[in-house]
């Protein structure tokens, strides 16, 4: 409450500051203007190195380009991006601190944990960057090309193994299974690399990727898009929804603040994200990662996380799934 | 063979060279300061290549993982500080070897080590990438898992004093390792409602705290003396505390062939890393001896050990990398980013795409192997002046330096309160006759051996009668049950009172 109190009054601080400034003109400039005025640190809640970070720190080089001012990562690693999103919403709302991170950290917990320690209104959305082509992959030597060949193999075939990442991405073969009557065993691998490393090795036949699959298109194909849209990168392949199983969740990296940042301020950030998505230098780096860029300014970022974690919600929980 | 000479007449322009050399000593150098580990330091350079041509900025950044594998031994011996987790087993002899005086010695073997184990590593990796590559492919979770569960037997040779010891802080390391989300359901376990432990402990600060902090604890306790070393402890006493003479050499000889083999393999299989690949040769090359009862007070096998299988595992995490795309290490999964990023997309095209390339980067490595040899060489005469500071000294600023690495590699302050736990816990382990080592090594092989496993039971349908497919795993299961057998019957007659 006392939060809230705190954030209501510095924002009516922050705009009468602005309204003073702008009546007083030339004799006091208002400081938020100005911004950024000194470095800007960038929140990775990723250990260094994996894809999440080099997206992250080409992101923070970018925006440091445009801006002209250093953008300084910061790396707090833990659980997908929750531990830094914690100290984020602790910083102060100047748009000194800011975050790039996967959108499912926010709205995908709540639907399996009951204490995070955040919540999707702790937080400004300044815009979204790239999207994760999510999809359900098979081993290129798999007997089917297609979803409907995969059930059908599957139900002449039980106990076909899924390589799975994560308690979300066991929901995908369960709900599969389930609403097709057929049986999927579910094999637990370490990460994007373990999956890729089953599916390479022929130990599992099917497997939940998030992306990474484009890496290896002689190797693996694409069965269905674990999306609620097509993916960017296999755009002939329908998504689980079209095939009659509404469960596609999205995912997207979004450019967060601490919530009360002064309009203008979000406001210019999600100019910078725009011209971001156009500089060649990220553009490289996005390509090389396989994480196709897809633009949307911080209004329509806002939308979308609400929406988003109001589908989540709902697909997690009638696929009977509760926060733990 | 063609292409590596074409390779090597590429790298010697003064540019590339230049850049590989830079690597190296960038590497060496965050390597020897504590918790800043080559994981970090590759990703933080990538964006310092985006200008750079491809084989530059590749031979960079290699120099980088390789030179800071070597150069997290520096901290380890002088400082009892490992640089990262896997050069904590250096730290155990190292630091005796050091507070002896034979700091010259202890660093020169350790850099020895390394740029022995990256060399043949290196070269395996040249040789080897493509026909062994195909094999690692057909090496599943049932085998990895009867390898582990082989190389867990190491804890028997660990444990000369007492058995039940021994293997009782070997399974407190496996208990604390299953505490985070759990790999099947993704469910927290064990975590009582701490979000920061959703991924588990941190090793770096668990290490900084039951090695360095833990020590320092129980240093304290005896003040006076430690005064009166410190006036013996100087460089340069005897010539042969600060060189490796030929006796040492053929003590730490075969300590490095093993560490070097186990280096490799780790380095090849998925998933493993380079703190699998040293303790596990620390622990066998403990096992091997016939006086185990030096390791821990400063037996130079074991820092060649260490330090061989540390550095092995860099290049030879690259085979499945090279020849199939598949990263072995964390090492090799930031490389993956890097070389993308640079054209260059890794898997058996790129023997036949970019031939040309590919021999450029081999020639890089070895190079820079060589390049390593002259940087560490250089340095340690700098960092050994650390041993002319008196231990008064020294402390404060190790426990400072303890601090900051589990603050950056723990998480912030969480990582300093996990360290000084962990402080405690070894404190009284040792009080008490537990072997840290056990604990950190059944720590570390602890999360692959429980994946494996459950992976095992769903391919093999939980029968083990399907265990027929699989005879790797069947001879590495006999010769598990040999080695428990082996050190069943040792310790039964051993006499209490070694150790």
């Amino acid at each position: 409450m006392k939060h809230s109190l705190d954030r209501t009054l510095k924002r009516l601080a922050a705009t009468t500051t602005l309204a003073l400034g702008l009546a007083v003109g030339a004799v006091a400039t208002p400081a938020l203007a100005e911004w950024p005025e000194k470095p800007i640190s960038m929140l990775i809640g990723f250990n260094p190195g994996g894809q999440s970070d080099l997206l992250g720190r080409a992101v923070a080089q970018a925006i440091a380009e445009e801006l002209g001012q250093p953008v300084n990562v910061i790396n707090k690693a833990g659980a997908a991006g929750g531990v830094a999103l914690a100290q984020l919403k602790a910083m102060p709302a100047d748009g000194y601190t800011i975050m790039f991170n996967p959108s499912q950290t926010i709205t995908l917990s709540p639907a399996l944990m009951k204490q995070v320690p955040f919540s999707i209104d702790d937080f400004d959305y300044a815009g979204m960057l790239t999207r994760f082509d999510i999809a359900l992959v098979a081993s290129a030597s798999a007997p089917f090309d297609d979803y409907a060949g995969m059930v059908t193999y599957a139900r002449e075939h039980p106990g076909m193994l899924y390589a799975a990442l994560s308690a979300t991405t066991r929901v995908f073969a369960d709900e599969i299974a389930r609403a097709n009557g057929i049986d999927i065993e579910i094999m637990p691998v370490n990460g994007g690399p373990g999956m890729v490393n089953a599916m390479l090795g022929e130990q599992a036949m099917l497997a939940y990727s998030g992306g990474v699959h484009h890496r290896y298109p002689d190797k693996m194909k694409v069965i269905a898009a674990l999306t609620t849209e097509r993916n960017v990168g296999s755009p002939d392949v329908p998504t689980i929804g079209e095939l009659g199983l509404p469960i596609g969740m999205d995912m997207q990296t979004v450019l967060i603040t601490p919530k009360g940042v002064p309009v203008e301020v979000l406001e210019k950030l999600s100019l910078t994200l725009a011209k971001v998505a156009e500089n060649e230098g990220f553009a490289k780096v996005a390509a090389s990662m396989n994480a196709p860029i897809d633009y949307v300014d911080a209004a329509g970022a806002t939308t979308e996380m609400y929406k988003q974690l109001k589908n989540n919600l709902a697909v997690m929980k009638a696929a009977g799934v509760e926060p733990q | 063979m063609e292409q590596l000479f074409l390779g090597f007449a590429d790298i010697f322009s003064l540019t590339i060279a230049g850049w590989i050399l830079a690597g190296v000593a960038i590497g060496y150098l965050v390597g020897a300061l504590p918790g800043l580990g080559k994981a970090t330091a590759v990703a933080i350079a990538i964006p310092l290549t985006f200008s750079l041509q491809p084989l530059a900025a590749i031979a960079f950044l290699i120099g980088i993982a390789k030179g800071s594998a070597a150069g997290s031994a520096v901290s380890a011996i002088l400082l009892n500080v490992p640089g990262e987790p896997s050069s904590a087993p250096t730290a155990l002899d190292g630091y005796p070897l050091a507070r002896q005086g034979k700091a010259g010695k202890a660093l020169k073997m350790a850099l020895f080590a390394s740029v022995i184990g990256d060399f043949a590593s290196t070269l395996a990796l040249v040789v080897l990438a493509e026909p062994i590559a195909s094999f690692a492919l057909l090496i599943g979770p049932v085998d990895i898992l009867a390898i582990l569960l082989f190389s867990l037997t190491f804890v028997g040779g660990l444990s000369a004093k007492s058995l039940p010891k021994g293997i009782i802080a070997a399974l407190l390391g496996i208990l604390l390792a299953t505490v985070g989300l759990e790999i099947e359901s993704g469910l927290p376990r064990m975590t009582f409602g701490l979000y920061q432990l959703y991924d588990g402990i941190p090793l770096v600060p668990m290490a900084i705290g039951m090695l360095a902090v833990a020590e320092m604890i129980l240093q304290a306790g005896r003040r006076h003396e430690i005064d009166r070393e410190t006036r013996e402890i100087t460089m340069g006493k005897d010539r042969d505390d600060n060189r490796v003479t030929g006796a040492d050499w053929r003590r730490a000889g075969p300590s490095i062939l093993w560490g070097t083999g186990i280096g490799v393999i780790v380095g090849i299989l998925p998933g493993l890393g380079a703190s699998v690949g040293s303790f596990l040769s620390y622990g066998a090359a403990r096992s091997r001896s016939k006086t185990p009862e030096r390791f821990g007070k400063g037996a130079i096998e074991g820092v060649a050990a260490a330090e061989s299988a540390d550095n092995a595992v860099v290049p030879a995490s690259l085979i499945p990398l090279f020849a199939l795309g598949i990263p072995g290490s964390v090492i090799a999964a930031i490389l993956i980013g890097a070389f993308m990023l640079h054209g260059l997309t890794p898997g058996p095209l790129m023997f036949s795409q970019q031939p040309r390339l590919v021999g450029g980067i081999y020639a890089a490595m070895i190079a820079a192997s060589m390049g390593l040899l002259v940087i560490g060489l250089v340095f340690q005469g700098f960092f050994a002046m650390v041993t002319r500071v008196p231990i008064r000294v020294i402390v404060p600023t190790v426990l400072f330096l303890c601090v900051i690495g589990a603050w950056i590699e723990g998480g912030g302050a969480f990582g300093i309160y996990v360290m000084l736990a962990f402080a405690m816990l070894a404190v009284l382990m040792v009080r008490f006759g537990f072997s840290v080592v056990n604990f950190l090594i059944g720590f570390v092989v602890g999360p692959a051996v429980e994946l494996s496993l459950r992976q095992s039971i769903q391919i093999l349908q939980g029968d083990p009668a399907n265990l027929v497919a699989h005879p790797l795993a069947i001879v590495f299961f006999v010769l598990t049950a040999l080695a428990v057998w082996r050190f069943g019957q040792g310790a039964a007659r051993r006499p209490a009172s070694t150790r």
